[in-house]
Protein backbone atom coordinates (compact mmCIF):
# COMPACT_ATOMS: atom_id res chain seq x y z
CA UNK A 1 0.00 0.00 0.00
CA UNK A 2 1.19 3.47 -0.67
CA UNK A 3 1.01 6.79 1.13
CA UNK A 4 -1.17 9.24 0.93
CA UNK A 5 -2.75 12.11 2.62
CA UNK A 6 -6.65 12.36 3.17
CA UNK A 7 -7.61 16.37 4.26
CA UNK A 8 -10.30 15.68 6.12
CA UNK A 9 -10.72 19.59 5.74
CA UNK A 10 -9.09 21.41 3.78
CA UNK A 11 -8.52 24.61 5.30
CA UNK A 12 -10.08 27.86 2.88
CA UNK A 13 -6.93 28.09 0.76
CA UNK A 14 -4.87 25.45 0.85
CA UNK A 15 -2.89 24.62 -2.51
CA UNK A 16 -0.10 22.35 -3.88
CA UNK A 17 2.98 24.72 -4.84
CA UNK A 18 6.35 24.44 -6.20
CA UNK A 19 9.27 27.37 -6.16
CA UNK A 20 7.18 28.40 -9.50
CA UNK A 21 6.70 27.60 -13.12
CA UNK A 22 9.78 28.93 -15.42
CA UNK A 23 10.05 28.79 -18.55
CA UNK A 24 6.67 29.20 -20.23
CA UNK A 25 5.96 33.07 -19.51
CA UNK A 26 6.34 33.95 -23.17
CA UNK A 27 3.34 31.48 -23.93
CA UNK A 28 1.50 34.01 -21.40
CA UNK A 29 1.77 30.84 -18.14
CA UNK A 30 2.31 32.44 -15.13
CA UNK A 31 4.89 31.28 -12.74
CA UNK A 32 2.81 30.68 -9.66
CA UNK A 33 4.79 29.25 -6.77
CA UNK A 34 4.51 29.74 -3.16
CA UNK A 35 4.81 32.90 -1.79
CA UNK A 36 7.23 32.23 0.88
CA UNK A 37 9.46 30.40 -0.84
CA UNK A 38 12.23 30.67 1.84
CA UNK A 39 9.48 28.74 3.59
CA UNK A 40 8.88 25.94 1.28
CA UNK A 41 12.75 25.25 0.95
CA UNK A 42 13.36 24.86 4.81
CA UNK A 43 10.20 22.70 5.00
CA UNK A 44 11.44 20.69 2.27
CA UNK A 45 15.17 20.64 3.75
CA UNK A 46 13.31 19.85 7.15
CA UNK A 47 11.76 16.28 5.26
CA UNK A 48 14.65 15.18 3.21
CA UNK A 49 13.25 16.65 -0.03
CA UNK A 50 15.15 18.95 -2.81
CA UNK A 51 14.80 22.32 -2.46
CA UNK A 52 12.36 22.78 -5.23
CA UNK A 53 9.81 19.81 -4.47
CA UNK A 54 6.31 21.11 -4.06
CA UNK A 55 4.70 21.24 -0.62
CA UNK A 56 1.70 22.21 0.16
CA UNK A 57 0.81 26.37 0.90
CA UNK A 58 -1.49 27.03 3.76
CA UNK A 59 -3.52 30.02 3.86
CA UNK A 60 -4.92 31.84 7.00
CA UNK A 61 -6.06 28.42 8.46
CA UNK A 62 -4.73 25.33 7.77
CA UNK A 63 -6.18 21.38 6.74
CA UNK A 64 -6.83 18.74 9.14
CA UNK A 65 -4.72 15.22 7.67
CA UNK A 66 -5.36 11.92 8.20
CA UNK A 67 -2.53 9.79 7.13
CA UNK A 68 -3.08 6.68 5.42
CA UNK A 69 -1.18 3.77 4.18
CA UNK A 70 2.29 3.59 5.19
CA UNK A 71 4.28 6.24 7.34
CA UNK A 72 4.55 9.98 6.19
CA UNK A 73 7.16 12.40 7.70
CA UNK A 74 5.99 15.92 7.78
CA UNK A 75 7.38 19.71 8.56
CA UNK A 76 5.27 22.74 8.88
CA UNK A 77 7.54 26.24 8.43
CA UNK A 78 6.46 29.74 8.08
CA UNK A 79 3.95 30.35 11.25
CA UNK A 80 4.50 30.12 15.00
CA UNK A 81 1.47 28.14 15.36
CA UNK A 82 2.37 24.36 16.05
CA UNK A 83 1.37 21.27 14.12
CA UNK A 84 -1.25 19.69 15.74
CA UNK A 85 -1.39 15.84 16.13
CA UNK A 86 -5.39 15.24 17.04
CA UNK A 87 -5.40 11.01 17.03
CA UNK A 88 -5.12 8.68 18.46
CA UNK A 89 -2.95 10.59 21.12
CA UNK A 90 -3.04 14.47 20.87
CA UNK A 91 0.64 16.16 21.34
CA UNK A 92 2.33 19.73 19.61
CA UNK A 93 4.76 19.35 17.27
CA UNK A 94 6.45 22.89 16.71
CA UNK A 95 6.91 24.60 13.56
CA UNK A 96 10.72 24.12 12.01
CA UNK A 97 10.48 20.21 12.88
CA UNK A 98 9.89 17.58 10.93
CA UNK A 99 7.64 14.78 12.37
CA UNK A 100 6.95 11.10 11.45
CA UNK A 101 3.51 10.25 11.34
CA UNK A 102 1.82 6.39 11.48
CA UNK A 103 -1.31 5.29 9.47
CA UNK A 104 -4.61 6.74 11.49
CA UNK A 105 -2.87 9.26 12.57
CA UNK A 106 -4.66 12.94 12.05
CA UNK A 107 -3.29 16.53 12.69
CA UNK A 108 -4.29 19.54 12.07
CA UNK A 109 -2.77 23.30 11.45
CA UNK A 110 -5.35 25.96 13.13
CA UNK A 111 -5.50 29.66 12.79
CA UNK A 112 -2.46 31.15 11.25
CA UNK A 113 -2.05 35.21 13.09
CA UNK A 114 1.78 35.58 12.41
CA UNK A 115 0.98 35.41 9.02
CA UNK A 116 -1.45 34.73 5.71
CA UNK A 117 0.49 31.81 4.53
CA UNK A 118 2.71 28.98 5.73
CA UNK A 119 3.55 25.71 4.05
CA UNK A 120 3.47 21.82 4.94
CA UNK A 121 6.21 19.69 3.64
CA UNK A 122 5.53 16.04 3.04
CA UNK A 123 8.74 13.37 2.52
CA UNK A 124 8.95 12.29 -1.27
CA UNK A 125 6.93 14.97 -2.52
CA UNK A 126 3.35 14.43 -4.44
CA UNK A 127 2.20 11.75 -7.12
CA UNK A 128 0.39 14.60 -9.14
CA UNK A 129 1.20 15.44 -13.12
CA UNK A 130 3.66 18.11 -13.65
CA UNK A 131 2.36 20.96 -16.18
CA UNK A 132 4.90 22.69 -17.96
CA UNK A 133 7.25 21.01 -15.67
CA UNK A 134 5.86 22.06 -12.41
CA UNK A 135 3.30 21.29 -9.80
CA UNK A 136 2.62 24.54 -8.77
CA UNK A 137 -0.86 25.50 -8.74
CA UNK A 138 -2.22 27.92 -10.74
CA UNK A 139 -5.96 28.45 -10.23
CA UNK A 140 -7.36 31.37 -11.95
CA UNK A 141 -5.42 28.82 -15.32
CA UNK A 142 -7.31 25.36 -13.43
CA UNK A 143 -3.84 23.81 -13.79
CA UNK A 144 -0.85 22.77 -11.49
CA UNK A 145 -1.42 20.81 -8.33
CA UNK A 146 -4.15 18.72 -7.80
CA UNK A 147 -6.96 19.33 -10.72
CA UNK A 148 -5.33 23.03 -10.93
CA UNK A 149 -7.89 24.06 -8.43
CA UNK A 150 -7.90 24.37 -3.83
CA UNK A 151 -8.01 21.48 -1.83
CA UNK A 152 -11.29 20.50 -0.92
CA UNK A 153 -12.67 18.42 1.95
CA UNK A 154 -12.44 14.75 1.02
CA UNK A 155 -9.40 14.99 -1.51
CA UNK A 156 -6.58 12.38 -1.12
CA UNK A 157 -3.25 12.51 -2.60
CA UNK A 158 -0.87 9.69 -2.94
CA UNK A 159 2.50 10.93 -1.43
CA UNK A 160 5.72 9.88 -3.95
CA UNK A 161 8.94 8.49 -3.35
CA UNK A 162 11.13 11.38 -3.99
CA UNK A 163 12.71 11.90 -1.00
CA UNK A 164 16.59 12.34 -2.00
CA UNK A 165 18.24 11.90 1.79
CA UNK A 166 16.59 10.32 5.08
CA UNK A 167 18.44 11.58 8.09
CA UNK A 168 15.52 11.27 10.89
CA UNK A 169 13.57 14.18 12.08
CA UNK A 170 14.97 17.45 11.87
CA UNK A 171 14.48 20.66 13.55
CA UNK A 172 15.69 24.25 12.40
CA UNK A 173 18.02 25.88 14.97
CA UNK A 174 17.31 30.03 14.82
CA UNK A 175 14.78 31.41 12.55
CA UNK A 176 14.38 33.34 8.63
CA UNK A 177 14.16 36.88 9.12
CA UNK A 178 10.78 37.59 8.24
CA UNK A 179 9.19 40.68 10.51
CA UNK A 180 7.50 43.38 8.78
CA UNK A 181 8.78 45.80 11.06
CA UNK A 182 11.33 47.20 8.54
CA UNK A 183 10.27 48.82 5.30
CA UNK A 184 9.97 46.40 2.58
CA UNK A 185 12.72 47.79 -0.06
CA UNK A 186 12.28 48.22 -3.53
CA UNK A 187 13.95 49.37 -6.90
CA UNK A 188 12.41 52.32 -8.89
CA UNK A 189 11.02 51.65 -12.17
CA UNK A 190 10.80 50.38 -14.85
CA UNK A 191 8.92 53.14 -15.59
CA UNK A 192 8.75 55.50 -12.25
CA UNK A 193 9.50 58.08 -14.88
CA UNK A 194 5.27 57.72 -15.45
CA UNK A 195 4.94 59.32 -12.57
CA UNK A 196 5.34 62.90 -10.82
CA UNK A 197 8.10 63.57 -8.57
CA UNK A 198 5.88 64.09 -5.98
CA UNK A 199 4.23 61.28 -6.06
CA UNK A 200 7.33 59.07 -6.27
CA UNK A 201 8.29 61.06 -3.05
CA UNK A 202 4.61 59.95 -1.66
CA UNK A 203 5.07 56.35 -2.68
CA UNK A 204 8.17 55.84 -0.53
CA UNK A 205 7.35 58.32 2.27
CA UNK A 206 3.65 57.25 3.35
CA UNK A 207 2.07 53.86 4.95
CA UNK A 208 0.20 51.87 2.56
CA UNK A 209 -2.33 49.25 4.01
CA UNK A 210 -2.82 45.47 2.61
CA UNK A 211 -6.40 45.47 1.37
CA UNK A 212 -8.60 42.57 2.18
CA UNK A 213 -9.27 42.33 -1.68
CA UNK A 214 -5.63 41.26 -1.99
CA UNK A 215 -5.02 37.28 -3.30
CA UNK A 216 -2.05 35.55 -4.72
CA UNK A 217 -2.09 37.55 -7.78
CA UNK A 218 -1.48 40.46 -6.16
CA UNK A 219 -1.76 43.05 -3.01
CA UNK A 220 -4.08 45.87 -3.66
CA UNK A 221 -3.04 48.74 -1.30
CA UNK A 222 -5.10 51.40 0.49
CA UNK A 223 -3.07 54.78 0.67
CA UNK A 224 -2.55 58.21 -1.06
CA UNK A 225 -3.43 57.91 -4.52
CA UNK A 226 -0.28 58.72 -6.59
CA UNK A 227 -0.65 61.17 -9.34
CA UNK A 228 0.61 59.98 -13.29
CA UNK A 229 2.54 62.43 -14.94
CA UNK A 230 2.01 60.43 -18.58
CA UNK A 231 -0.97 58.85 -18.33
CA UNK A 232 -1.62 55.53 -16.98
CA UNK A 233 -1.35 53.21 -20.48
CA UNK A 234 2.34 51.82 -21.42
CA UNK A 235 2.80 49.15 -24.43
CA UNK A 236 2.23 46.16 -22.10
CA UNK A 237 5.36 45.12 -21.18
CA UNK A 238 6.96 42.08 -19.11
CA UNK A 239 6.35 41.88 -15.55
CA UNK A 240 8.85 40.53 -12.19
CA UNK A 241 7.11 39.42 -9.87
CA UNK A 242 7.02 42.40 -6.95
CA UNK A 243 6.32 44.94 -9.92
CA UNK A 244 4.20 47.80 -8.48
CA UNK A 245 1.61 48.85 -10.82
CA UNK A 246 -0.48 52.17 -10.34
CA UNK A 247 -3.82 52.11 -12.73
CA UNK A 248 -5.57 54.82 -12.74
CA UNK A 249 -6.94 54.87 -9.49
CA UNK A 250 -3.53 55.66 -8.09
CA UNK A 251 -3.27 53.45 -5.68
CA UNK A 252 -0.43 50.60 -6.14
CA UNK A 253 -1.06 47.15 -7.09
CA UNK A 254 2.02 44.92 -5.68
CA UNK A 255 2.27 41.76 -8.33
CA UNK A 256 2.87 38.12 -6.32
CA UNK A 257 3.33 34.38 -7.66
CA UNK A 258 -0.08 33.97 -9.39
CA UNK A 259 1.18 37.40 -11.59
CA UNK A 260 -0.16 38.04 -15.01
CA UNK A 261 3.21 37.77 -17.54
CA UNK A 262 2.46 41.00 -18.75
CA UNK A 263 0.29 44.14 -18.23
CA UNK A 264 0.00 47.82 -19.65
CA UNK A 265 -0.16 49.99 -16.38
CA UNK A 266 2.85 51.74 -15.59
CA UNK A 267 5.15 50.78 -12.56
CA UNK A 268 6.38 52.76 -10.46
CA UNK A 269 9.11 50.42 -8.11
CA UNK A 270 9.62 46.49 -8.12
CA UNK A 271 9.86 44.87 -4.63
CA UNK A 272 13.40 43.30 -3.98
CA UNK A 273 13.23 39.72 -4.64
CA UNK A 274 14.62 39.26 -0.77
CA UNK A 275 11.79 40.73 0.43
CA UNK A 276 9.23 38.41 -1.55
CA UNK A 277 8.99 36.53 0.60
CA UNK A 278 7.98 38.56 4.18
CA UNK A 279 5.76 40.21 1.88
CA UNK A 280 3.99 37.15 0.53
CA UNK A 281 3.31 36.45 4.15
CA UNK A 282 1.70 40.08 5.09
CA UNK A 283 -1.60 40.13 6.47
CA UNK A 284 -4.73 41.84 4.86
CA UNK A 285 -5.41 45.30 7.37
CA UNK A 286 -1.29 45.25 7.82
CA UNK A 287 0.40 48.69 7.07
CA UNK A 288 3.75 48.57 5.10
CA UNK A 289 6.27 50.69 4.53
CA UNK A 290 8.52 51.37 1.24
CA UNK A 291 12.23 52.47 0.58
CA UNK A 292 14.24 52.55 -2.44
CA UNK A 293 17.46 50.98 -2.89
CA UNK A 294 20.02 50.55 -5.92
CA UNK A 295 19.77 47.50 -7.56
CA UNK A 296 22.88 46.46 -6.96
CA UNK A 297 22.01 46.72 -3.04
CA UNK A 298 19.05 44.59 -3.96
CA UNK A 299 21.60 42.07 -5.40
CA UNK A 300 23.77 42.41 -2.62
CA UNK A 301 20.85 41.72 -0.18
CA UNK A 302 19.71 38.78 -1.76
CA UNK A 303 23.26 37.14 -2.05
CA UNK A 304 23.27 37.86 1.74
CA UNK A 305 19.75 36.67 2.85
CA UNK A 306 20.75 33.00 0.58
CA UNK A 307 23.87 32.75 2.54
CA UNK A 308 21.89 32.86 5.80
CA UNK A 309 19.18 30.32 4.17
CA UNK A 310 21.99 28.10 3.12
CA UNK A 311 23.00 28.59 6.92
CA UNK A 312 19.82 27.07 8.44
CA UNK A 313 19.65 24.82 5.83
CA UNK A 314 23.67 22.87 6.91
CA UNK A 315 22.28 23.37 10.85
CA UNK A 316 19.35 21.28 11.18
CA UNK A 317 19.42 19.52 14.09
CA UNK A 318 18.10 15.90 14.80
CA UNK A 319 15.58 15.84 17.03
CA UNK A 320 17.28 14.47 19.77
CA UNK A 321 14.66 13.55 22.61
CA UNK A 322 12.75 10.08 22.01
CA UNK A 323 9.23 10.96 20.51
CA UNK A 324 7.20 9.73 24.13
CA UNK A 325 9.63 12.08 25.61
CA UNK A 326 8.71 14.93 23.28
CA UNK A 327 5.28 13.62 23.21
CA UNK A 328 5.04 14.10 27.18
CA UNK A 329 6.89 17.50 27.54
CA UNK A 330 4.56 18.70 24.65
CA UNK A 331 1.67 17.52 25.82
CA UNK A 332 2.34 19.01 29.49
CA UNK A 333 3.15 22.46 27.44
CA UNK A 334 -0.18 22.31 25.92
CA UNK A 335 -1.85 21.84 29.42
CA UNK A 336 -0.05 25.37 30.25
CA UNK A 337 -0.84 27.03 26.86
CA UNK A 338 -3.97 25.09 25.83
CA UNK A 339 -6.03 28.13 25.00
CA UNK A 340 -3.85 29.26 22.66
CA UNK A 341 -5.00 26.35 20.12
CA UNK A 342 -7.31 24.60 21.69
CA UNK B 1 17.61 50.64 -26.86
CA UNK B 2 16.86 51.53 -23.65
CA UNK B 3 17.59 49.98 -20.47
CA UNK B 4 15.03 49.66 -17.42
CA UNK B 5 15.47 47.87 -13.57
CA UNK B 6 12.37 45.59 -12.99
CA UNK B 7 13.95 44.98 -9.91
CA UNK B 8 16.75 42.78 -8.95
CA UNK B 9 15.09 39.73 -10.89
CA UNK B 10 14.88 41.29 -14.05
CA UNK B 11 15.76 43.54 -17.02
CA UNK B 12 13.31 45.27 -19.26
CA UNK B 13 15.41 45.82 -22.64
CA UNK B 14 12.95 48.47 -24.08
CA UNK B 15 13.51 49.05 -28.61
CA UNK B 16 11.08 51.67 -28.90
CA UNK B 17 8.09 53.65 -27.19
CA UNK B 18 5.12 53.25 -30.34
CA UNK B 19 3.91 50.00 -31.13
CA UNK B 20 4.39 48.99 -34.51
CA UNK B 21 4.99 45.97 -36.69
CA UNK B 22 8.65 47.03 -37.01
CA UNK B 23 9.67 47.65 -33.82
CA UNK B 24 7.76 44.52 -32.45
CA UNK B 25 9.78 42.36 -35.34
CA UNK B 26 13.31 43.94 -33.57
CA UNK B 27 12.07 43.01 -30.38
CA UNK B 28 11.33 39.10 -31.70
CA UNK B 29 14.65 39.35 -33.15
CA UNK B 30 16.68 40.23 -30.03
CA UNK B 31 14.74 37.94 -28.19
CA UNK B 32 15.81 35.08 -30.13
CA UNK B 33 19.33 36.33 -30.04
CA UNK B 34 19.08 36.41 -26.24
CA UNK B 35 17.55 32.54 -26.27
CA UNK B 36 20.22 31.63 -27.98
CA UNK B 37 23.11 33.21 -26.29
CA UNK B 38 22.20 31.11 -23.25
CA UNK B 39 23.49 33.78 -21.04
CA UNK B 40 24.60 32.26 -17.76
CA UNK B 41 21.35 33.14 -15.16
CA UNK B 42 18.94 34.22 -17.60
CA UNK B 43 15.75 32.20 -16.49
CA UNK B 44 13.89 33.00 -19.47
CA UNK B 45 12.68 36.24 -21.76
CA UNK B 46 9.34 37.44 -22.41
CA UNK B 47 8.74 39.36 -25.63
CA UNK B 48 6.04 41.97 -25.70
CA UNK B 49 5.24 44.80 -28.03
CA UNK B 50 8.34 47.20 -27.92
CA UNK B 51 10.42 44.95 -25.41
CA UNK B 52 12.06 42.28 -24.05
CA UNK B 53 12.04 41.48 -20.21
CA UNK B 54 14.41 39.26 -19.29
CA UNK B 55 14.19 37.20 -16.45
CA UNK B 56 17.41 36.20 -14.17
CA UNK B 57 18.81 34.65 -11.04
CA UNK B 58 20.88 37.61 -9.34
CA UNK B 59 22.72 34.83 -7.40
CA UNK B 60 24.13 34.00 -10.67
CA UNK B 61 24.60 37.04 -12.63
CA UNK B 62 24.12 40.93 -12.89
CA UNK B 63 22.39 43.78 -14.45
CA UNK B 64 26.08 44.81 -15.46
CA UNK B 65 26.71 41.74 -17.07
CA UNK B 66 23.46 41.44 -18.66
CA UNK B 67 23.97 45.10 -19.72
CA UNK B 68 26.65 43.99 -21.86
CA UNK B 69 25.89 40.82 -22.75
CA UNK B 70 22.68 42.46 -24.62
CA UNK B 71 23.99 45.06 -26.03
CA UNK B 72 26.57 42.69 -27.99
CA UNK B 73 23.77 40.74 -29.27
CA UNK B 74 21.92 43.30 -30.12
CA UNK B 75 24.63 44.76 -31.94
CA UNK B 76 24.43 41.29 -33.59
CA UNK B 77 21.01 40.25 -34.24
CA UNK B 78 18.90 40.92 -37.62
CA UNK B 79 15.79 40.32 -38.46
CA UNK B 80 14.58 36.69 -37.99
CA UNK B 81 13.25 34.96 -40.94
CA UNK B 82 9.40 34.78 -40.08
CA UNK B 83 8.45 31.57 -39.03
CA UNK B 84 5.56 30.34 -39.89
CA UNK B 85 2.79 33.16 -40.74
CA UNK B 86 -0.59 31.74 -39.93
CA UNK B 87 -4.19 33.70 -40.76
CA UNK B 88 -6.97 32.72 -38.37
CA UNK B 89 -10.99 33.72 -39.12
CA UNK B 90 -12.35 33.57 -35.53
CA UNK B 91 -16.11 33.59 -34.45
CA UNK B 92 -17.10 36.26 -32.18
CA UNK B 93 -20.26 37.43 -31.06
CA UNK B 94 -20.93 40.99 -30.24
CA UNK B 95 -24.57 40.80 -29.30
CA UNK B 96 -26.46 42.19 -25.83
CA UNK B 97 -25.11 43.09 -22.65
CA UNK B 98 -23.61 39.38 -21.71
CA UNK B 99 -21.28 38.85 -24.71
CA UNK B 100 -20.75 42.71 -24.95
CA UNK B 101 -21.31 44.55 -22.19
CA UNK B 102 -19.11 47.54 -23.10
CA UNK B 103 -20.22 48.20 -27.06
CA UNK B 104 -22.27 50.70 -26.92
CA UNK B 105 -19.60 52.63 -24.09
CA UNK B 106 -16.99 52.22 -26.86
CA UNK B 107 -19.52 53.57 -30.08
CA UNK B 108 -20.63 56.48 -27.47
CA UNK B 109 -16.36 57.32 -27.21
CA UNK B 110 -16.12 57.16 -30.90
CA UNK B 111 -19.01 58.70 -31.72
CA UNK B 112 -20.48 56.20 -33.84
CA UNK B 113 -23.27 53.37 -33.80
CA UNK B 114 -22.70 49.87 -32.20
CA UNK B 115 -23.09 48.53 -35.89
CA UNK B 116 -19.96 50.37 -37.05
CA UNK B 117 -17.62 49.54 -33.91
CA UNK B 118 -18.70 45.98 -34.87
CA UNK B 119 -18.09 46.51 -38.50
CA UNK B 120 -14.43 47.97 -37.82
CA UNK B 121 -13.55 44.66 -35.76
CA UNK B 122 -14.03 42.48 -38.47
CA UNK B 123 -12.64 44.30 -41.32
CA UNK B 124 -9.68 44.78 -39.09
CA UNK B 125 -7.05 42.17 -40.03
CA UNK B 126 -4.93 42.51 -37.24
CA UNK B 127 -1.47 40.86 -36.18
CA UNK B 128 -0.78 38.67 -33.19
CA UNK B 129 1.91 41.25 -31.34
CA UNK B 130 2.58 38.94 -28.44
CA UNK B 131 1.31 36.11 -26.01
CA UNK B 132 0.65 37.41 -22.31
CA UNK B 133 -0.96 38.68 -19.09
CA UNK B 134 -2.95 35.36 -18.85
CA UNK B 135 -1.98 31.56 -20.19
CA UNK B 136 -1.98 32.05 -24.65
CA UNK B 137 -3.65 35.37 -24.61
CA UNK B 138 -2.93 37.03 -27.69
CA UNK B 139 -2.39 40.81 -27.81
CA UNK B 140 -3.70 42.34 -31.67
CA UNK B 141 -3.57 45.34 -33.44
CA UNK B 142 -4.05 47.79 -35.20
CA UNK B 143 -8.03 48.69 -34.91
CA UNK B 144 -8.85 52.20 -37.07
CA UNK B 145 -7.74 54.96 -34.92
CA UNK B 146 -11.38 55.90 -33.80
CA UNK B 147 -11.34 53.12 -31.61
CA UNK B 148 -8.38 53.91 -29.85
CA UNK B 149 -9.80 53.86 -26.61
CA UNK B 150 -8.19 54.51 -23.43
CA UNK B 151 -7.88 51.67 -20.94
CA UNK B 152 -10.77 51.89 -17.51
CA UNK B 153 -9.15 53.65 -14.74
CA UNK B 154 -9.62 50.74 -12.69
CA UNK B 155 -10.31 47.28 -13.43
CA UNK B 156 -13.42 45.16 -13.20
CA UNK B 157 -13.02 41.67 -11.68
CA UNK B 158 -14.83 38.22 -13.88
CA UNK B 159 -14.43 39.14 -17.45
CA UNK B 160 -14.95 35.64 -18.70
CA UNK B 161 -12.83 33.71 -21.05
CA UNK B 162 -13.30 34.29 -24.52
CA UNK B 163 -13.95 38.06 -23.92
CA UNK B 164 -12.64 40.33 -27.09
CA UNK B 165 -11.93 43.37 -24.97
CA UNK B 166 -10.26 46.75 -26.43
CA UNK B 167 -8.37 49.36 -25.35
CA UNK B 168 -5.75 51.68 -27.19
CA UNK B 169 -6.59 50.04 -30.54
CA UNK B 170 -5.88 46.88 -29.71
CA UNK B 171 -7.63 43.95 -28.91
CA UNK B 172 -7.09 41.50 -27.01
CA UNK B 173 -8.92 37.58 -26.73
CA UNK B 174 -9.25 36.42 -22.90
CA UNK B 175 -7.90 32.96 -22.50
CA UNK B 176 -9.30 32.61 -19.09
CA UNK B 177 -11.88 34.54 -16.54
CA UNK B 178 -9.49 37.33 -15.46
CA UNK B 179 -9.92 41.00 -14.32
CA UNK B 180 -9.61 43.85 -17.27
CA UNK B 181 -9.24 47.38 -17.53
CA UNK B 182 -10.10 46.68 -21.27
CA UNK B 183 -13.54 47.40 -23.02
CA UNK B 184 -15.73 44.27 -23.35
CA UNK B 185 -16.77 44.24 -26.90
CA UNK B 186 -17.83 40.64 -27.97
CA UNK B 187 -16.57 36.90 -27.43
CA UNK B 188 -15.22 33.91 -28.95
CA UNK B 189 -16.54 30.33 -28.15
CA UNK B 190 -12.67 29.15 -29.25
CA UNK B 191 -10.48 28.40 -26.44
CA UNK B 192 -7.01 30.24 -27.21
CA UNK B 193 -5.63 27.86 -23.90
CA UNK B 194 -6.39 24.07 -23.96
CA UNK B 195 -4.18 21.83 -21.90
CA UNK B 196 -5.50 18.92 -23.92
CA UNK B 197 -4.56 20.21 -27.12
CA UNK B 198 -0.90 18.89 -28.06
CA UNK B 199 0.11 22.31 -28.48
CA UNK B 200 -2.32 24.48 -25.58
CA UNK B 201 -1.77 27.45 -27.01
CA UNK B 202 -3.63 28.33 -30.62
CA UNK B 203 -2.59 31.54 -31.38
CA UNK B 204 1.80 32.70 -31.75
CA UNK B 205 3.65 36.06 -31.94
CA UNK B 206 2.89 36.98 -35.80
CA UNK B 207 -0.09 35.41 -36.73
CA UNK B 208 -3.11 37.33 -38.67
CA UNK B 209 -6.34 37.22 -36.85
CA UNK B 210 -9.75 38.42 -38.28
CA UNK B 211 -13.12 38.18 -36.62
CA UNK B 212 -16.41 36.36 -38.50
CA UNK B 213 -19.72 37.68 -36.90
CA UNK B 214 -21.88 35.14 -35.60
CA UNK B 215 -25.07 34.98 -33.63
CA UNK B 216 -25.74 33.86 -30.70
CA UNK B 217 -26.93 30.27 -31.75
CA UNK B 218 -24.02 29.60 -33.97
CA UNK B 219 -22.10 30.92 -30.72
CA UNK B 220 -23.73 28.23 -28.94
CA UNK B 221 -23.87 25.03 -31.38
CA UNK B 222 -19.72 25.71 -31.50
CA UNK B 223 -19.42 26.02 -28.30
CA UNK B 224 -21.12 22.82 -27.72
CA UNK B 225 -19.17 21.35 -30.59
CA UNK B 226 -16.35 22.03 -28.81
CA UNK B 227 -17.22 20.69 -25.42
CA UNK B 228 -18.22 17.41 -27.14
CA UNK B 229 -14.74 17.35 -28.87
CA UNK B 230 -15.90 17.44 -32.44
CA UNK B 231 -15.01 21.32 -33.43
CA UNK B 232 -11.63 21.33 -34.95
CA UNK B 233 -10.54 24.47 -34.31
CA UNK B 234 -7.95 24.31 -37.46
CA UNK B 235 -10.69 24.50 -39.55
CA UNK B 236 -10.70 28.11 -38.80
CA UNK B 237 -7.21 28.49 -40.00
CA UNK B 238 -6.56 29.52 -43.72
CA UNK B 239 -3.21 29.43 -45.39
Amino acid sequence: MTASICFESSGPMTTVQSLGRFGTQALGIPVAGALDPIALRLANALVGNTEDEAGLELRFMGPRIRIQGEPVRVALVGTSSALEVLEPDPFLVPSGQSVTLQPGQVFRVGLMRDTSCCVLAVAGGFELPAIFGSLSTYVPGGFGGLSGRLIVDGDEIAVAGRAKNDRGDLRLEGEYDSSMDSPIRVVLGPQDDYFTADAVETFLSSPYVISPESNRMGLRLAGVRLEHAKGYNIPSDGIATGAIQVPGTGLPIVLMADRQTTGGYPKIATVISADLPRLGRALPGQEIHFSAVKVDEAVAIRRQQEAAVQDLIKGLKSVSIDASQLQHLLMSENLISGAVWG
Amino acid sequence: MEFRSSGDTALTVQLGTEISPEINAHVVALRAAIDAAKLPGVIETVPTYVSVLVHYDPLLTDQAELLDAIKLLAGLSGETNAAEQRSWLLPVCFDGADFAPDLSHVAQWAGVTSDEVVSDLIDAEQIVYMIGFAPGQPYLGDLPERLAIPRKENPVSGVPRGAVVTATGKTVIYSQQNPTGWHVVGRTPVPLFDLTRPKPVLLAAGDKVRFRRVEEREFSEIAAAIADDSYDVQREASS
